[in-house]
């Protein structure tokens, strides 16, 4: 059973999970289609790509997804770690179960001038500076201790391969979904361009992140 | 107003038969569905407690594993007597108790649960970690079941069952093109000015009952500019017909 994002602790059951197949089945009215084979100016594979895009869109929108990861350890003298894979931004970060603090280099540089290198029990999280996909922690560890991350991030991505079909995403906010993706196949280039549809599922759309952002908070 | 209603009216709002139809059924069935789960989200108006098991020794659950339907945290109450467990963030939590997370330390036998945090639509965490397996009530916003049988009538007010037809008519017109959505756009902001009051309604209620969580706040000038930008950019950027 696919769970919302790597490390968190329980699964989604799967009456919670949306099977990308029954979105695919609601689009076809609105894509003027009786089966996925009637499909003229778009592809299936077209519509399962833009539904992935669309909870991606939704994740860095509000920070509806949000997962723990219990799987970094620390070792004695490296300062930088690989994020979660699917991780957008950190909410919480703490060493040996002890709570670190956000900070920016600049701050780490104007508090020791030899952060990067002094070794002790760490105080502090980084990003800045350090590029994508990695957090970095000062003082640098001086032992393995494990690195506990909560952070907000995107599911498992919905493929054409069918690796993943199912998006776990509440009941309620699937008509975004639809809508982004009637948006993007009447923005496609061609006899099914349409921007007035496409425009008018856009606005509807943000209905959608507009109640998101209020529940769930923004992103970053 | 059950689902078969509702349908009813929605082909007759769009001058067809409703005994052969042009609109297929499973259409605006779907279309009622989306309008009544986009009523519910927007409004909150939806409300059950259920109760947990906060195990010993676990700060944070996935809280759609224990309660399918969740939408939305209102009130969680444990302990003998009972007592309200208050909602909080991490800075709180890091304040309090800087090993909250940690399952061998975090857990007292003296003092009972006081806090919970939830974080995204599924973490939902507590501080302190019960020594043993305690329950606790919590009252949530909830997701119906989609209508399915003719016969389903929607949990939300009778009174705003019409709401449902209205924006299920924008829903079936909207890959039609601006011309037949300029005719239902009005009715999308009647949609969102109903839920918009049933929301002023169920705010008002949650905040005398001091619930935790409120809804989504729709002002009438979003809608007026959502409406009028709708069908100004559709026709704007309609294409031209044929010939």
């Amino acid at each position: 059973m696919p769970s919302l994002l790597p490390g968190e602790s329980d699964a989604n059951p799967a009456s919670t999970l949306i099977a990308q197949t029954a979105i695919t089945a609601f689009l076809l009215a609105p894509l003027h289609s009786g089966t996925l084979g009637d499909l003229v100016m778009w592809t299936e594979c077209e519509l399962i790509q833009w539904i992935d895009a669309a909870v991606k869109k939704l994740a860095r929108t509000a920070g509806i997804f949000a997962g723990r990861s219990l799987d970094t350890v620390t070792a004695q003298g490296t300062a930088t770690y690989a994020l979660p894979a699917q991780h957008i931004s950190t909410l919480h970060a703490s060493y040996d179960a002890r709570p670190l603090r956000p900070a920016s280099t600049g701050e780490l540089a104007a508090r020791d001038s030899k952060w990067q290198t002094r070794q002790d029990s760490p105080q502090r999280w980084y990003q800045d500076a350090i590029g994508l996909g990695l957090i970095g922690l000062a003082p640098v560890p001086d032992d393995a201790q494990p690195l506990w991350i909560i952070y907000h991030g995107w599911p498992q991505t919905v493929d054409c391969a069918g690796a993943n079909t199912t998006v776990p995403l509440l009941a309620c906010l699937e008509p975004y979904i639809e809508l982004e993706v009637i948006a993007a196949a009447y923005t496609k280039e061609g006899d099914g361009y349409a921007p007035d549809i496409a425009q008018a599922a856009r606005s509807l759309a943000g209905i959608y992140e507009g109640a998101a952002r209020a529940y769930w908070g923004p992103v970053g | 107003m059950n689902l078969a209603a509702l349908e009813k009216r929605v082909w007759e709002r769009l001058e067809q038969d409703p005994l052969a139809p042009v609109t297929p059924e499973p259409v605006v069935l779907h279309a009622l569905n989306q309008a009544y789960l986009t009523f519910v989200l927007l409004t909150l108006c939806l409300e059950k407690t259920a109760t947990i098991t906060l195990a010993a020794g676990k700060p944070i659950y996935g809280i759609r594993n224990l309660l399918p339907d969740y939408l939305r945290p209102l009130r969680v109450t444990s302990g003998d007597p009972v007592a309200r467990l208050r909602p909080c963030s991490f800075r709180d939590l890091d304040a309090l108790d800087t090993r909250w997370q940690d399952t061998n330390l975090s857990a007292n036998p003296v003092d009972p649960p006081s806090r919970y945090f939830t974080v995204g639509c599924n973490l939902f965490g507590v501080w302190r970690q019960p020594t043993a397996d305690v329950s606790a009530d919590v009252t949530y916003a909830y997701l119906p079941p989609p209508l399915a049988a003719g016969g389903d009538v929607p949990l939300t007010p009778e009174e705003y069952h019409e709401s449902l037809v209205k924006f299920a008519l924008v829903w079936v017109r909207l890959p039609e093109g601006a011309g037949e959505l300029a005719k239902v756009t009005p009715l999308l902001g009647e949609f969102l000015a109903d839920a918009a009051k049933l929301g002023g309604y169920v705010k008002a209620r949650s905040v005398a009952a001091a619930y935790d969580s409120l809804p989504f706040e729709i002002k009438a000038a979003d809608i007026s500019r959502l409406v009028k930008g709708i069908v100004a950019k559709g026709a704007a950027d309609a294409k031209p017909a044929a010939g």
